[in-house]
């Protein structure tokens, strides 16, 4: 998102691996970026990390085999913002660098966007699957 | 470390799931999810809370 200010509702997510989905999240709202390993391990660190920001809010809670899971955070109207848009313009991936603008969080899943490193949105989603596929048709477009 | 847990927990028989799909709705999946080991049933409503069930029974398994 070339000189525009990163939402607190937005990730930046950087792949240095796409074919074994690994690379880190971070956004101006995520006091630490956050490496993940594989898709299970982005799709949850994803949703944790929105959790913590506070918005968007989930919409259900979301069901565990575990008793007392997740600590829910109340909705955070204007969440702290830890890092500049600047700060996270610098990241980059090895394999692809993409913004995700989560709009929503309805029915235990998410909505939203995919935007480009020059801020051109490339993809809207209804779901993580909708989220995935996305991604795939995208890492499949680079030169 | 993280695989290592993992493949062990696999190789021990545990962590074995029947995963049924019911209905597609909102572009993602509706169904139940059975842990076979705790013989453990619980319905999901998307692709999301079925791989965030997974991962809470996982982690239980991890931590002991």
């Amino acid at each position: 998102m070339n000189n525009k200010e990163f939402p607190a509702n937005s990730i930046r997510i950087c792949f240095d691996d796409i074919k074994a989905v690994e690379g880190s999240i971070s956004g101006v709202s995520m006091e630490t970026s956050v490496d993940f390993r594989g898709k299970r391990d982005l799709i949850v660190k994803i949703d944790q990390a929105f959790d913590t920001i506070g918005q968007p809010q989930p919409h259900q809670v979301i069901r565990s085999f575990q008793k007392q899971d997740k600590n829910y955070k109340s909705y955070i109207g204007d969440p702290e913002r830890y890092h500049t848009s600047d700060d996270i313009r610098q990241k980059k991936g090895e394999a692809l660098t993409v913004d995700m603008i989560m709009t929503s969080r309805h029915h235990t899943e998410w909505q939203g966007f995919i935007v480009d490193e020059k801020g051109e949105e490339l993809a809207r989603f209804e779901s993580s699957l909708d989220f995935f596929d996305w991604l795939v048709t995208i890492a499949g477009r680079r030169p | 470390m993280e695989k290592e847990l993992l493949s062990d927990a696999l190789a021990d028989n545990k962590n074995k799931f029947i995963i049924q799909i019911i209905s597609r709705e909102n572009n993602t999946w509706q169904g139940t999810v059975e842990w076979i080991e705790k013989r453990k049933r619980m319905p999901f409503r998307s692709a999301l809370e079925l791989i965030c069930l997974l991962e809470s029974a996982l982690d239980g398994q991890m931590a002991g």
